[in-house]
């Protein structure tokens, strides 16, 4: 069974108007823009060409001429307009508005003008869903880590702007990222910057911007040798905060998940931190660390 | 597949369109070109291609045809809840419409978003990309989000299996969507539990079914003045007190979020902070481990101990 007679109709609907301010468009545009195949092109135009106005006279209906190479539309009658959202329409675009302000740096002058035209929105689509039934907080900083993780995956370079806080500038630099070292308080990024030409570490809070480029990134061997170790995590049950904190780290249908680190302290914390979901198994000797540093704190509350 | 009923429904669209006057069924007969048959199968015909149109987000107005004959209700489509409303929004404003819907991309929103900006982009005027941005690789959807948002659109009920922070059993929760929330990367849906009366938020990532309809659509309305805010203990102020010990430069993120600094001695400061979520700070404290010392509330202080013995034990 092939799509039904309303889909299709809504497809037409919307065909008219993309014609109208499309005039001379190839068959094989449209094919491309509609997803749908040449001859389904061609069985649509044949079919809008029937459609009209009352009376269907050649004057009131929908005049069309095309072949293979250009498609003209001499008259849409009342279809030259496009369709208004639907509520559900509506709704994802309200969402990807809010979600989009939210992304960009906090003084960016868009971010009022993406407000007033998501209730810009609202108001001329008369949505029935509130403002407030729609909120997105970003998390800047994660979404930095994640693309820096993909760059590094993929290995290209990227482009950041970066506020140095020492000297109250922000520059950009175009940097080959190697890794990313996770810290109590922060993430730093070790990466080679072509700008000041040398190893540098970047704080990703002060990452304002990224682009990843479409240019290979230099991976240095040294870098790799010195760089990750690979722990062993036993699942102890089925919760998953820290499988949801660190979405790099898989967790298949095993009892335990091995993964890279770079940071014996993360590693060592995170045993302690999400007691209650994980055993570190290996590396073996970071074991006693945890066991010294439980019984350092255990002193603290055995002392009075 | 009959191309016939996909003509009429465009003949009769353009009718009700072109239409100022309520159309009558006799007169949608006559005059628009498709309907054929006895009496009974043309009315059948146009019941489905009312409730089609509308299926589609065409709306159609139910109007009297004519206050002396109160015989036949009368149908028209205005072009105002038809065409988009084009000039009402300038270049600059078309760019970030289109930049937004790109965050669709790879999503199952991604049709429905190619649509809208094909729409938008129909008017002529060429959108004006936002200034210096650049969003990568961004995505904002999550798994089950679209299903959601379409039912809140539809504000229709949904079922699903849910499994609760902290609980391995998931079950059956039955729900009239409200709104969503984004928070740090992770969705939450707030909506009325129709098993235990209340409105209460759902983590997406804690969905272990697909999303199933239920109920009608336009069942309930959602209050103008409604705000997930109100649900998600997020944004709600700390309820919970702690006093604890902290050691001189250590425990940086606990320090930011204190309500009270008091210096104690050489090596400590005692803090007094708010929290919401206990499970979380119980990881926040352990994370410091041998940097803080709770002092109070008792029960949080017998969770600390109990975890760092657990903890010595398992590590020996």
């Amino acid at each position: 069974m092939s799509e039904s007679a309303a889909t299709r109709a809504l497809r037409l609907l919307d065909l008219v108007p993309y014609l109208n301010s499309h005039p001379g468009v190839s068959v094989a545009e449209i094919a491309e823009e509609f997803a749908i195949s040449r001859a389904d092109v061609i069985k649509d135009l044949n079919l809008i060409f029937l459609c009209g106005l009352p009376g269907y006279t050649p004057l009131e209906l929908i005049d069309i001429s095309f072949d293979e190479e250009s498609v003209n539309l001499h008259d849409p009658q009342n279809l030259g307009t496009p369709r208004r959202l639907t509520e559900s329409e509506a709704l994802s675009l309200r969402i990807a508005l809010q979600a989009l302000a939210e992304l960009l740096p906090a003084n960016h002058k868009d971010r009022t003008i993406i407000s007033n035209l998501t209730a810009k929105i609202r108001s001329i689509f008369q949505s029935r869903i509130p403002d407030g039934a729609l909120t997105y907080s970003s998390d800047r900083q994660r979404l930095t880590i994640n693309n820096i993780s993909q760059a590094i995956s993929k290995n290209k370079q990227i482009s950041i702007v970066y506020y140095n806080k020492s000297k109250d500038e922000s520059k950009t630099r175009d940097i080959d990222p190697f890794r990313l070292i996770v810290e109590e308080k922060r993430v730093l990024l070790h990466a080679w910057c072509h700008l000041s030409g040398g190893l540098r570490s970047f704080d990703t809070a002060n990452i304002e911007s990224l682009e990843i480029l479409d240019r290979p990134r230099m991976t240095s061997t040294e870098e790799k040798e010195s760089g990750s170790k690979m722990a062993t995590v036993r699942w102890i049950n089925s919760q998953r905060s820290f499988a949801e904190r660190y979405p790099s780290i898989a967790r298949p249908g095993e009892p335990t998940s091995d993964f890279d680190f770079f940071q014996e302290e993360w590693l060592i914390r995170s045993a302690i931190s999400y007691f209650d979901e994980i055993e570190v198994l290996e590396p073996a000797d970071i074991r006693s660390v945890v066991a010294e540093r439980c019984k350092r704190a255990l002193e603290l509350y055995s002392s009075h | 597949m009959s191309s016939a009923k996909t003509e009429r429904l465009i003949n009769l669209t353009m009718a009700l369109l072109a239409s100022r006057r309520f159309m009558t069924k006799s007169e949608i007969f006559r005059r628009v070109a498709g309907y054929s048959g006895n009496q009974e199968t043309k009315e059948r015909m146009f019941e489905r291609d009312k409730d089609d149109l509308r299926s589609l987000g065409i709306e159609i107005e139910v109007g009297g045809h004519d206050p002396l004959f109160e015989d036949e209700p009368g149908y028209r489509i205005t072009p105002e809840a038809y065409q988009l409303p084009a000039s009402q929004f300038n270049a600059h404003e078309l760019g970030l419409i289109a930049t937004a819907l790109g965050l669709w991309r790879e999503s199952e929103f991604e049709d429905t978003s190619h649509s809208v900006s094909r729409r938008f982009q129909s008017i002529g005027v060429t959108p004006q990309e936002p200034e210096g941005l650049t969003l990568g690789e961004v995505s904002i959807d999550e798994t089950g989000l679209v299903e959601i948002a379409d039912a809140l659109a539809d504000r229709q009920g949904i079922r699903f299996e849910y499994r609760k922070s902290g609980s391995q059993d998931a079950e059956m929760r039955r729900v009239n969507p409200m709104g969503l929330s984004a928070w740090k990367g992770s969705w939450y849906l707030v909506a009325e539990d129709l098993e235990r009366g209340d409105i209460r938020a759902f983590k997406l990532s804690r969905f272990v079914s697909g999303i199933e309809r239920i109920g009608k659509i336009a069942n309930y309305e959602i209050p103008e003045d409604f705000d997930v805010r109100d649900y998600l203990i997020m944004f709600s102020r700390g309820e919970l007190n702690a006093v604890i010990d902290v050691r001189k430069n250590q425990g940086g993120a606990l320090r930011s979020q204190a309500i009270t600094v008091e210096h104690q001695d050489e090596e400590w400061d005692r803090l007094t902070v708010q929290f919401n979520d206990e499970t979380e700070f119980l990881r926040e404290i352990l994370w410091l481990t041998d940097a803080a010392k709770i002092v109070e509330p008792e029960s949080l202080r017998i969770k600390v101990v109990s975890a760092l013995t657990t903890l010595e034990a398992r590590y020996v």
